[in-house]
């Protein structure tokens, strides 16, 4: 299947939206990197020939389901450390790390932007479904009914997590 | 502070965000917006098969055809059914003996004098 100039001109243009969403999500740049990369291979496999006015959530859909994936690999990859750890005589424990690369921090960013980098750490620590909801509105500006089917649930349920994002985010960063 | 308040206030703060959002996409570093091109081109390209896959279909599709073609001649004709005198022919033991003296049965067709000029002679030295 030979891809439209529509779809590369829509994956150009999401790229770097999706970048953000999703290493908000996985706070690591490669993970961000890989998801970005599944979900647009899977749309243009799967959807590329669906209206392109459904590319947006069903891109973002994936995109998710990709995100939630890899949260889940490093759940049990957490776990499968923290099960060795017990194994190891205390002050030891620092070598048993399976690749050896700590969890990146927001505060590594790029960004030298220290209200960036506040908005972005608060925004992850958000509980993932009030996340998603609040990026998805903001960042990629989709409105309640795209943002339910990106999400998979109902617009009132969209319009809950967004609202009860907005509170968590005032209270943690205050009138900005 | 009124729910009116309360909402704009929400409203104001949300701009606030977004616009904080949106410059960090803005931001985006070079050697980042490098590689979402690469994702993007990778996406774009006809899907590669595995080397297994790629080698293993023409490979098989080769042993396919010299399997066919090395089983056609000794592909069998069907064999057509044996008429029921044919059989007949066959398991009776008289008949076996007369085509094993087939051959001679046939030249004395060609040659019907041959036997009367042999037995001829034999009988005149006889008597």
């Amino acid at each position: 299947m030979e891809a439209s100039r529509e779809l590369e001109s829509f994956l150009r243009g999401i790229g770097p939206r999706a970048f953000r969403i999703a290493r908000l999500g996985l706070r690591e740049d490669q993970d961000a990197f890989d998801a970005v990369q599944e979900a647009m291979i899977k749309l243009v496999r799967r959807y590329g020939d669906r209206p392109e006015k459904e590319w947006t959530p069903l891109f973002y859909t994936i995109l998710r389901n990709c995100v939630h994936d890899l949260q889940r690999s490093h759940r049990s990859r957490n776990s499968l450390v923290a099960w060795l750890r017990r194994f190891v005589p205390p002050g030891e424990a620092e070598s048993v790390e399976l690749s050896g690369d700590a969890p990146a921090h927001l505060e590594d960013q790029v960004e030298s932007d220290q209200q960036l980098s506040r908005v972005e750490r608060a925004i992850a620590r958000l509980p993932a479904r009030q996340r998603e909801a609040f990026l998805l509105r903001n960042v990629e500006d989709l409105d309640v009914a795209e943002t339910a089917i990106a999400m998979g649930c109902t617009e009132g349920s969209v319009k809950t997590h967004y609202s009860r994002a907005v509170r968590a985010l005032r209270e943690q960063l205050g009138d900005l | 502070m009124s729910a009116d308040d309360d909402d704009a206030a929400d409203r104001a703060f949300e701009q606030r965000v977004r616009a904080d959002l949106r410059r960090g996409v803005d931001e985006l570093p070079p050697d980042v917006r490098a590689k979402l091109d690469r994702i993007v081109d990778r996406a774009l390209s006809p899907p590669r098969r595995p080397p297994m896959i790629r080698f293993a279909l023409p490979a098989g599709a080769v042993a396919v055809l010299a399997g066919l073609i090395v089983a056609q001649p000794w592909r069998q004709p069907e064999a057509p059914l044996a008429a029921t005198d044919d059989f007949a022919l066959l398991t009776e033991g008289d008949n076996l003996d007369l085509l094993e003296q087939m051959e001679f049965y046939q030249w004395l067709d060609r040659h019907p004098d041959e036997l009367d000029a042999q037995v001829a002679p034999e009988s005149a030295q006889r008597s």
